[in-house]
């Protein structure tokens, strides 16, 4: 395992990988100590065991010893080809001589160690001794001696080697488990937490929500901060309208008001104009036409954020739609050499819906397509698609791409790249909202280089709506 | 040269032991004599006291001279001290402390009148040893065999269970048993 890999890993894994670590290594331990413990206590059990038992054969051996009956000593001895275990064992008498003796392996090296008259136990290469003394009414009359292999403790340590590791895999497993379950304690508050930030970051959370706090731990505290910050975000957002949309407010006036005399001017109210003066004041008349919808552009769309907008919606008329719209554009279609086809007006379509609205985003896409086309011309379309009226506004102009198209009346609006084609980038957003608001709709259609077609669709009006009007 | 030399050594060990081995004979006895008391359970009332000695009698003529006495001397068995008496040839007149003793061993001088002791004997809790052959079946309880060199024990569990006493099954082992009557 890298440490790169572990620093990458998430945090799911590395819960369930530290828990899982430290079970193992703290039953590892604890089986080691275990068969440690075994290791050096169960030699001394067996020994004990065994002195046991030779101190049983001893004494059934004390009449055989005090009267000198070698042959009853051995076949007693021979009974211990009972037990495979037991290599030899030896009777001696007094003086310490051998008394009768027994060999598991009839030809292995008949070596007794001398008993000495005192008692011992070892146990060394690979096998367990005992030397004990025999008492027959209160004197010793002998000892025995015996030995065994360790098959049997080397048998048993196999066992609990087995069995710890058959353990240790089991705990392993569990604690897997068990550790998979449980990191979604830590690691889904988390998650929660990391994926309401990505949304923020992104520009796509809705910042009036607040994350759950679930606990009083880190993650809660984290979740906590980022709760506040949210809020914080929130009434910075919150001023950042309230800003434009007073700027916006204070300026709309006074722009009106410039435009107002301009156009008094130009009708000759302030006395007779030479053609150059008459120039200058039509130049500044579209200036100032276009700096009044920017402002009110920047209004609309601080109403829109605020979520504030609110639709009149009325029967209205789909020709003074239009014609309300195309006012104030005869002049730049002129200068700009353009020709504004009008179709479909000669029946008069009743639409339903809020008159003001409707104008504004006809007027934005009539201003994108003017900007956008250099010749050729701008139609104006009225026709209906099923029970909606639909106005298209079509252009011969610089048209867009399919990925331009797909992110034009999102919030991640297009901004022109030409410098003189592009404005705030309002334009398309504020009329999908307003269209959105009175059950309508924007679409396009658009051809790199060809031109572009945007459509509006407004519901059209009901026999009993128009009765009600 | 010195293969020799090992054989004069065999042999002269060989004469020598024999020797050597029939002279501890009755050592050996002795020591079984007393070795008997180990393996042997008297009924408790027998004891005049709880640590009363136990009495060893010798009936005829004392094949042990003192070794007997030197190896009783301060021997002390489960408690109970020793102490030997020897009886002249027997006569009926001697029951009453033939019947007190807890082991007699009737040496081979009463070979003839061993009918009449152990008739006197019966019903006392008295562990009786011999060297008469037959010893056994004729009734009496043990009985010192020889085996080449080796002294082996035969013994009739019948008689002494009749006299109350109980032979360990450990000195069973190691003798020859007689169940005939
Ligand atoms: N008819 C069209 N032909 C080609 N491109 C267009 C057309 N209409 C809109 N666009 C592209 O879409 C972009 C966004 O239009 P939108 O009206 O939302 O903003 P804008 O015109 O740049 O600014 P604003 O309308 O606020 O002054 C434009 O900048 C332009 O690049
Ligand atoms: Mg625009």
């Amino acid at each position: 395992m890298n440490l790169i890999n572990f620093k990458d890993m998430p945090l799911k894994k590395k819960i369930v990988m530290i828990a899982v670590i430290s079970t193992s290594v703290s039953l590892l331990v604890a089986c080691l100590f275990f068969v440690m413990y075994e290791r050096l206590t169960y030699p001394n059990i067996r020994l004990q065991s065994l002195s046991t038992w030779a101190q049983i054969m001893g004494n059934n051996s004390t009449a055989a010893l005090t009267f000198n009956d070698h042959k009853t000593a051995e076949e007693m001895l021979k009974s211990l080809k009972a037990n495979p275990h037991v290599l030899s064992a030896c009777l001696y008498d007094t003086k310490g001589k051998v008394f009768a003796q027994y060999k598991r392996d009839k030809d292995a090296l008949g070596y007794f160690p001398i008993a000495t008259g005192k008692e011992e136990a070892e146990y060394s290469m690979g096998s367990l001794k005992v030397i004990r003394d025999i008492f027959a009414g209160g004197e010793r009359v002998g000892s025995i001696f015996l030995e065994t292999d360790t098959e049997e403790m080397k048998s048993r340590l196999e066992n609990y080697t087995l069995i710890t590791l058959l353990i240790g895999l089991l705990s392993f497993l569990i604690s897997l488990l068990v550790a998979s379950r449980l990191q979604r304690y830590v690691s889904k508050p988390l998650r929660q937490v990391v994926d309401r930030m990505k949304d923020i970051a992104n520009g796509e959370g809705d910042l009036t929500k607040r994350l759950e706090v679930s606990g009083k731990d880190e993650i809660g505290d984290v979740a906590e901060a980022f709760n506040a910050f949210v809020g914080k975000l929130q009434t910075v957002g919150e001023m950042k309208l309230d800003l434009i949309s007073v700027v916006s407010h204070q300026l709309k006036t006074p722009v009106a008001e410039i435009n107002g005399f301009i156009e008094n001017m130009l009708e000759g109210l302030t006395g007779e104009i030479n053609p150059r003066q008459k120039r200058y004041l039509q130049e500044m008349r579209l200036i100032g036409r276009e700096n009044y919808r920017l402002i009110g552009d920047l209004l609309n769309a601080s109403k829109i954020d605020r979520g504030v907008v609110t639709v009149d919606l009325k029967p209205i008329s789909a020709k003074e739609v239009v014609t309300m719209a195309i006012r104030d554009y005869e002049q730049i279609l002129e200068q700009k050499g353009l020709r504004l086809l009008l179709e479909g007006m000669e029946e008069d379509m009743k639409l339903y819906g809020d008159r003001d609205k409707v104008v504004e985003a006809l007027r934005n896409l009539l201003n994108n397509a003017i900007k956008c086309t250099d010749k050729g011309t701008v139609t104006i379309r009225l026709g209906s698609e099923g029970d909606k009226g639909v106005i298209e506004v079509r252009d011969t102009g610089i048209g867009m791409n399919g990925e331009t198209m797909g992110r034009l009346f999102t919030k991640n609006r297009v901004l022109g790249k030409e410098a003189h084609r592009s404005g705030a980038g309002l334009g398309l957003y504020i009329s999908k909202h307003f269209m959105m608001l009175q059950k309508g709709d924007v679409s396009v259609t658009s051809e790199e280089g060809k031109g572009s077609c945007f459509k509006l669709s407004v519901p059209k009006m009901k026999k009993q709506e128009g009765a009600a009007a | 040269m010195k293969k020799f030399r090992r054989f004069i050594f065999i042999f002269v060990l060989a004469t020598v032991l024999p020797v050597f081995g029939q002279v501890s004979e009755y050592a050996v006895k002795a020591a079984y004599l007393l070795n008997f008391v180990w393996f042997v359970n008297w009924p408790e009332k027998v004891y005049d006291d709880e640590d009363g000695a136990i009495e060893i009698g010798i009936l005829g003529d004392d094949p042990f001279g003192d070794t007997l006495d030197n190896m009783a001397k301060g021997k002390v068995i489960n408690g109970h001290s020793i102490i030997i008496r020897r009886f002249e040839n027997f006569d009926e007149g001697q029951a009453e402390k033939l019947r007190k003793c807890h082991l007699l061993f009737i040496c081979y001088s009463e070979k003839n009148s061993l009918p009449g002791i152990l008739r006197i004997l019966k019903g006392a809790p008295v562990l009786t040893v011999s060297e008469i052959e037959k010893f056994p079946l004729l009734g009496g309880m043990i009985l010192f065999d020889q085996e080449g060199q080796r002294i082996t024990l035969a013994i009739n569990p019948k008689a002494a269970q009749k006299a109350k006493l109980e032979i360990s099954s450990k000195l069973l082992q190691v003798s020859k048993i007689f169940r005939a009557e």
